[in-house]
């Protein structure tokens, strides 16, 4: 019972501390982000599994991303057999936050087309925007998740933010809400 | 709406909507595993192995009671079943039906 316990508080304290950089991983590997959630917590299962079992957890950062990131390449495998090369839902995610219809409509449209175009940028890239721009991390522990330089984590982050600028206007997005 | 990509503060906040959209809200809360139904299937599972195991070893110990001959007073002895059950021939013909044939 005791040891139950201390797996539990264990095992939460992983999630409180990890488990938004594991769905940002998720998350910009499928641009989805409910597959995003499913990953995230089919990832922390496995994780408590692997905790009850009684194997240690070396590193457990290094382990988490590495389940998540398996789990996101299989997701996307069999994602792919039922969609094809669509994504499931282009406007995944973007829930009303009380604007007017054609607000929302022009809003919903720009969103797509950031989306889209992210599609095109490396899983790396689209990691650094989300946890930067989804939860608001700084360059310093951007870099200190990824393990890169502070330099590498802004270098990486501008280019990224110009390239999607860039790819939205060649596109015709003058506008963002 | 604001101008693209003319201003980076607004791009910024732009981009920012858009991930934050995309943000479970309220973040969720640790899944909960099963373990204790887990705990109670293994409980369960040992106690029919057990169980499982208690009904095979006496049935064993049964088998071997009857083949060694059981309780001696009791018992009927092969013999003595066979020479009670010997059919004679006569007696039998006595119960055939009659040939109608005949």
């Amino acid at each position: 019972m005791r040891r139950t316990t201390a797996i539990r508080e264990r095992f939460e304290a992983l999630h409180s501390q990890y488990s938004r950089e594991v769905w940002a991983l998720a998350y910009a590997r499928r641009m989805d982000a409910d597959a995003a959630l499913d990953v995230m917590q089919e990832t922390f299962l496995r994780l408590w599994k692997q905790l009850e079992s009684g194997d240690e957890v070396q590193n457990p950062r290094a382990w988490l991303l590495r389940v998540a990131r398996n789990l996101a390449e299989d997701l996307a495998k069999s994602a792919f057999r039922r969609n094809g090369t669509q994504p499931p839902e282009m406007l995944n995610g973007l829930m009303s936050r009380g604007t007017l219809p054609v607000e929302k409509m022009e809003r919903d449209e720009a969103f797509a087309r950031i989306r889209e175009l992210l599609d095109e940028l490396t899983p790396a890239d689209r990691e650094i925007l989300t946890l930067r721009y989804a939860f608001e991390y700084d360059a310093p522990r951007i870099a200190e998740l990824l393990g890169v330089a502070v330099a590498a984590v802004h270098m990486r982050l501008s280019r990224a933010r110009t390239r999607l600028a860039e790819r939205l206007s060649a596109n015709g997005v003058t506008t963002l809400p | 709406m604001t101008p693209l990509p003319q201003n980076p503060d607004h791009l910024d906040r732009a981009f920012g909507a858009y991930f934050q959209a995309q943000v479970p809200t309220p973040w969720p809360a640790p899944p909960v595993p099963v373990e204790t139904r887990t705990a109670v299937n293994a409980g369960w599972s040992n106690r029919t192995r057990f169980t499982l195991a208690a009904s095979v070893a006496a049935l064993f110990a049964f088998a071997l009671w009857v083949s060694a001959g059981g309780d001696p007073t009791t018992a009927t002895k092969g013999d003595d079943l066979l020479r009670n059950g010997k059919a004679e021939g006569d007696g039998l013909k006595k119960h055939m039906p009659v040939d109608p044939m005949k």
